[in-house]
């Protein structure tokens, strides 16, 4: 059974064989989009990677020696 | 409605009307055997403005459908209890009438927040959030209520439960007639798996 119905009044469940319709099946690029790491996390795997601009990695790591983690 | 039984109480004095109960018990209003107003014996009075559904597992099925919802309802919640399905599809709310659910004319958009960040616009129903995960365990409330006229407008907000997301949506439509039912479901129509819903009623 693919349905359930609750007569709010009564209480009753009955159960029906008719599924809900499909209104939007998801594309690839919207289930990545949910899933994709943080644009924060990947910016910080660049910075560790070593591949900015020594002007702005230099800006990160004067954030980052401001406040060290504990 | 038929004719009313009018009980006058003390009616032609200027004076009011005391009710007294001759012991520590409370004082009952009841109609149709079910108490509607309670003044208890420590002074405190309770009237119920809200009154529950069944709560029903949402641990199969594509769809539940709450139906015969008392006319004059102004205000609908819709409590999610880790509510999950086999999908990666938002939750959806549609509303109806006698005549069906309506399936079309919404004005609607969700969201979801954490570590990314998307929407999306639905005129097939309310939408609860945008995107989700398999494991995602839906808890909050939604709720739906009427500007008059038949127009009714939806809030959400949801969190996933098992993941750092939050969902938000809105919506409105204008219905045909008056609202007695209402369905969630999926906007993918994938198989609701663990959880349970219920929905809760004010006038």
């Amino acid at each position: 059974m693919a349905r359930k119905e609750i007569n709010v009044m009564t209480g009753e469940i009955t159960e029906h064989a008719d599924d809900a319709p499909v209104i939007h099946v998801q594309t690839p690029q919207e289930k990545r989009a949910y899933e994709y790491p943080s644009i924060g996390d990947q910016l910080d795997a660049l910075y560790h990677a070593g591949v900015f601009p020594t002007d702005m990695a230099n800006a990160i790591k004067a954030i980052k020696d401001k406040y060290p983690k504990e | 409605m038929g004719d009313l039984m009018t009980c006058k109480i003390n009616a032609d004095t200027s004076n009011g009307l005391k009710f007294v109960s001759d012991t520590s018990g409370a004082v009952e209003i009841q109609t149709n055997g079910t108490t509607v107003a309670t003044i208890n014996s420590n002074g405190t009075v309770v009237i119920p403005t809200v009154t529950n559904g069944t709560a029903v597992a949402t641990t199969s099925g594509t769809a539940v459908d709450f139906t015969s919802i008392p006319s004059g309802v102004k205000r609908i919640s819709m409590m999610f209890n880790q509510v999950s399905c086999n999908g990666t599809a938002p939750r959806l709310i549609q509303i109806g009438t006698s005549s069906g659910l309506v399936t079309s004319g919404y004005i609607s958009s969700g969201s979801h927040q954490g570590a990314t960040q998307t929407g999306a616009q639905s005129t097939a129903g309310f939408l609860c959030g945008n995107g989700g995960a398999v494991g995602d365990k839906t808890v909050g409330i939604v709720t739906i209520q009427t500007l008059g006229s038949n127009i009714w407008a939806m809030q959400s907000s949801t969190a996933d439960g098992t993941a750092n997301f939050t969902k938000t949506g809105g919506g409105s439509i204008t219905l045909g007639g008056v609202l007695d039912r209402l369905r969630l479901s999926t906007t993918s129509g994938a198989t609701f798996d663990h959880g349970s819903v219920n929905i809760a009623w004010e006038y």
